[in-house]
């Protein structure tokens, strides 16, 4: 069985803003599965839902076999969450913060001791862990806020946007510790705007927009469905490569653009030599050759027509607001 | 639940530990009161007569019968301050029941306000995903409001007495001083917290309770009894449950003095207005609490 069930999933806010139309999936336990999409997606009220803060509309989700909405508690037992506005208090210290989250968890003391012992090491926080949280840095925060999602041993971990604002070194030192962490055994279930996030971490992808999902499989096959890789060569006889190229089984399209070879293959890396090899055979010479592989983004402009770059200033200018009020606080 | 409430109590109490300007300016506004306004309105009641009345009109049906008494015999100042002497209440006994009512309402009624913190900043939505009852959030926040009223309203007690204030009923009074701190700090709380669950944004809770409490506390007879105010306020100040607080802290913490004037009157004395107070105040914070959970379980599922 799988670990999320998600059928026909509706919510409606207000009673006339619709922020998901009815979206069905499942998570295979073990897995890391992206939620791509722009804001107002839906990707945060499906995380809400399935954490049990908000009741859909309509349909049904069931998170480790128990439905969201009859058993919540058996839900919140198994779940960790990772919100999307960081929420580790700033006033208590590291280890003060992971104490509290263990108690509300109903760990025994001994447990508690051993269990956030291993929660700093993993996110490495130890030498942090007494120090007040308002002195951290976003990446520690966030990486403080993973931990205590992990603390209670959670069969799935929630993450809503784990890495916005995060400079890029912070942001790979996060995907690495999600990764660690699914390798033993956590599934994850996370949510992001970052197509090189999706790309890189994620088992599976759905894509998200306006309420709907759009398309899902893994990252490859989604690429792969966008048309495949594009070589770019440039040869002292384009026209006698090209009419050869056409009659080659892997070569999915090639054109000739100002003197330029546009090819488009399935795997550039394992074709580049075999047109290298076929260029040689009929004396041709490649001077120069680029490839440009799709990413997650042109699977995205393809299922709904806009591109998700447009979207990030205003995000991480929210988030840069947000940080500023957090300073003010008190 | 009583454990999870205990814990998120826990977490508030660090919070004000650290807080260390709350705690000192929580603590120096009442003395500056205490001992500007204090001192100040003693040399202006026994010098000028012009505020006699204050010093006079201290609990009991008998102070009652004792204020009219006072007052229809038109004294000149002279003659106030015989009383007064005679009588041995300063205003500064009479105003310290005041500052330690207005402290515990103070101490409280901004508490609603870590409500609406924790969930800007995803706190609470942090607390609803994990397997407590849901109540356990507001019971733990109000526990928190209660304590810090009762340590705050006890503080500035000790200090009054410090600097010159009187206690004359003993340790009886006091303890039963402290109850009644406690009720009402659990009604402030209560109500703070019904306060943060509605609202959205601190400005606004803010707004509302600066808007209430300076009414509050001038109608309370913090400052000048409840008697010696026109009709009109009056109805107010009946109407508001710090007048019961100050007044049940005058009765439990003065509730002796008469004796001097060779009229016995201990708490016994004013039992059936202490019971008035007690019945007052229980309905103000029974009702918020109730009101609270109400809106609690309302906005959360």
């Amino acid at each position: 069985m799988s670990i999320i069930e998600v059928r026909d999933l509706k919510k409606v806010y207000n009673g006339n803003v619709v922020a998901l139309k009815g979206i069905s999936f499942d998570v295979e336990r073990g897995e890391i599965f992206g939620f791509l999409g722009p804001n107002g997606a839906g990707k945060t009220t499906t995380v809400h839902i399935l954490c049990t803060l908000i009741t859909p509309t309509s349909g049904s989700a069931t998170v480790c076999g128990f439905d969201v909405v009859k058993e919540p508690d058996e839900v919140r037992k198994r779940i960790g969450f990772v919100p999307q506005d960081i929420s580790v208090d700033d006033d208590l210290t590291a280890r003060e913060n992971l104490e509290l989250h263990a108690k509300l968890y109903h760990m025994p003391k001994d447990l508690r001791k051993r269990r956030i012992e291993e929660v700093l090491e993993l996110v490495g926080l130890q030498e942090r862990a007494d120090n007040l949280v308002k002195t951290f840095s976003g990446g520690m925060r966030r990486r403080l806020e993973i931990a205590e999602g992990l603390l209670h041993n959670p069969e799935i971990l929630f993450l809503d946007e784990p890495t916005i604002g995060l400079d890029p070194a912070s942001r790979i030192v996060i995907w690495d510790q999600l990764k660690e962490m699914n390798k033993e055994g956590v599934t994850i279930f996370i949510t992001t705007h970052y197509m090189d996030e999706a790309d890189r971490l994620c088992d599976q992808v759905a894509i998200i927009d306006l309420g709907e999902i759009r398309a899902m499989g893994k990252p490859g096959e989604l690429k792969e469905e966008v048309g495949g890789d594009v070589l770019f060569l440039v040869t002292n006889d384009s026209n006698k490569l090209l009419e050869k190229l056409l009659s080659l089984p892997f070569i999915k399209d090639a054109v000739s653009q100002d003197g330029t070879l546009r090819v488009t293959v399935k795997s550039g890396e394992k074709v580049i030599p075999l047109i290298f090899e076929e260029a040689r055979n009929l004396g041709v010479n490649i001077e120069a050759v680029s490839l440009s592989k799709p990413t997650l983004d042109d699977v995205f402009v393809k299922y709904t027509g806009r591109s998700l770059r447009d979207e990030k200033i205003d995000k991480v200018e929210r988030f840069k607001q947000y940080m500023l009020m957090k300073r003010r606080r008190r | 639940m009583i454990k999870e409430a205990y814990y998120i109590c826990e977490r508030e109490l660090r919070h004000f530990i650290r807080m260390k300007i709350q705690i000192i300016s929580s603590i120096v506004t009442p003395i500056v009161w205490l001992v500007f306004f204090g001192y100040s309105m003693n040399i202006m009641s026994s010098g000028l007569g012009g505020i006699n009345t204050l010093s006079v009109l201290i609990g009991g049906e008998r102070s009652f019968f004792l204020y009219f008494l006072i007052s229809s015999l038109k004294l000149t100042p002279l003659q106030s301050l015989v009383i007064q002497n005679y009588l041995g209440i300063s205003y500064l006994d009479f105003f310290y029941s005041g500052v330690i009512g207005v402290t515990v309402m103070f101490a409280c009624v901004f508490s609603g306000l870590s409500i609406i913190w924790d969930k800007r900043f995803g706190f609470f939505n942090k607390l609803l995903v994990s397997p407590i009852p849901r109540f356990s959030i507001m019971l733990g926040k109000t526990m928190y409001a209660m304590i810090r009223g009762i340590i705050q309203g006890a503080i500035i007690l000790g200090l009054s007495f410090l600097i010159g204030a009187r206690i004359r009923t003993g340790i009886v009074g006091v303890a039963l001083a402290l109850i009644f701190m406690l009720l009402l700090s659990l009604g402030f709380g209560a109500f703070s917290m019904s306060l943060g669950i509605k609202l959205a944004d601190q400005e606004a809770l803010f707004g509302i309770v600066n808007m209430i409490t300076l009414p509050l506390f001038i109608s309370s007879g913090a400052f000048m009894p409840v008697e010696s105010m026109p009709s009109w306020l009056q109805v107010i100040a009946y109407g508001n449950p710090l007048t019961y607080l100050v007044d049940a802290l005058r009765l439990c913490l003065l509730g002796g003095s008469y004796s001097a004037l060779g009229l016995p009157f201990s708490l016994m004395d004013v039992a059936p207005r202490l019971i008035r107070d007690l019945v007052a105040l229980s309905a103000f914070t029974g009702t918020f609490l109730i009101i609270g959970t109400i809106l609690f379980r309302g906005s959360v599922k």
